[in-house]
């Protein structure tokens, strides 16, 4: 059963998800960046958001 | 909903061994400062969720729980050192027990171990603001009121999420920052093309014709839409080494020419 911070956590993704602007693939690795409890650097953050779209990069 | 029928404590914090039997009743603990009235708070608490509240949060330094869980005796050995939580599920009508060691506190022995007892464990122990300690409650009371709504995310166990949204903004502020960046370096870049190629406004149409106007000047063949590296030919190479090295001909130093007049031109 999930925590407060847990359910939070789900909302803002389903909120991100639901701007379109980020494929289910982006929202993934956005889950495995802070899967855990894990605590991301902005840095980390960042380079998430710069990268292309995981699809888009493929070949 | 859980009712309390009894918790057994044996070498957590400052308590030995007792056993205090609450009969699913509402109870108080009273006593002299020092006996271990906050120690039976944070058994419980620690039977229900694995976690002491008041060894984690600010000010609470390197203290953990594997080392200032146990009796100071028993530091040692923590296995030793275990909260057996008896309770009752009125909605399920059933009565159980969680017993819970320092050795292994996220690993809970329940008993008996059915799939919805386990269940409401589960979802207690992901609530850890079911336990509330009295320091907690009286920051609480104490705090001013711009500081409540903090201390309310701290009661509520939601430190993280405080943190994670200052992590956010600290991003937001720096991709803000690269895409400022980038759009000056990309204005810069397209404000050099329109002066080199003589251009007002790059359209694809009047680009591909500015350049293939140059291609002209410099022999090479025309191109049908523009592409990433079309310039990089083994020609205009050549001729720019004929210019460094004085073998150019009229063509070339008309090219020279025309490249020093428009590098030297204001932007359009």
């Amino acid at each position: 059963m999930a925590n407060i911070q847990d359910e939070i956590f789900e909302q803002f993704c389903q909120q991100l998800a639901k701007t379109g602007r980020f494929s289910a693939a982006k929202i993934k690795q956005i889950r495995e960046l802070f899967a855990g409890g894990r605590k991301p650097k902005p840095n980390d953050l960042v380079k998430l958001f710069s990268e292309k779209e995981p699809e888009e990069s493929l070949p | 909903m859980i009712q309390i029928e009894s918790v057994q404590i044996e070498e957590f914090r400052g308590i030995r061994d007792l056993t205090l039997t609450m009969n699913r009743g509402s109870f108080v603990i009273s006593g002299p400062n020092g006996s271990g009235k906050s120690g039976v708070v944070d058994a419980i608490q620690f039977a229900l969720t694995g976690e002491i509240g008041r060894l984690k949060g600010a000010g609470t330094g390197d203290l953990t729980l594997a080392e200032h869980g146990p009796h100071v005796e028993k530091r040692s050995d923590p296995e030793a050192v275990r909260v057996v939580l008896k309770v009752f599920l009125p909605h399920l009508k059933k009565s159980a027990s969680i017993t819970r060691t320092v050795k292994k506190p996220k690993h809970p022995e329940i008993t008996p171990d059915e799939p919805d007892i386990r269940n409401v464990f589960a979802e207690v122990a992901g609530h850890p603001e079911t336990t509330l300690s009295r320091r907690e409650i009286i920051k609480f009371i104490l705090t001013e009121a711009t500081q409540r709504s903090r201390d309310v995310q701290t009661l509520l166990k939601l430190d993280d999420i405080d943190q994670t949204r200052a992590t956010l903004k600290i991003t937001e502020n720096k991709l803000l920052a690269e895409q400022a960046t980038a759009k000056t370096q990309a204005d810069t870049a397209e404000d050099s093309l329109k002066r080199h190629l003589d251009l007002a406004v790059l359209k694809p149409n009047d680009l591909l014709a500015a350049v293939n106007k140059c291609r002209k000047v410099l022999g090479l063949q025309e191109i049908s839409k523009l592409e990433g590296n079309i310039v990089r030919s083994y020609a205009p190479m050549q001729a720019l080494r004929k210019l460094r090295t004085g073998e150019a001909n009229t063509t070339f130093l008309y090219v020279a020419d025309y490249l020093t007049r428009r590098s030297a031109a204001p932007a359009a």
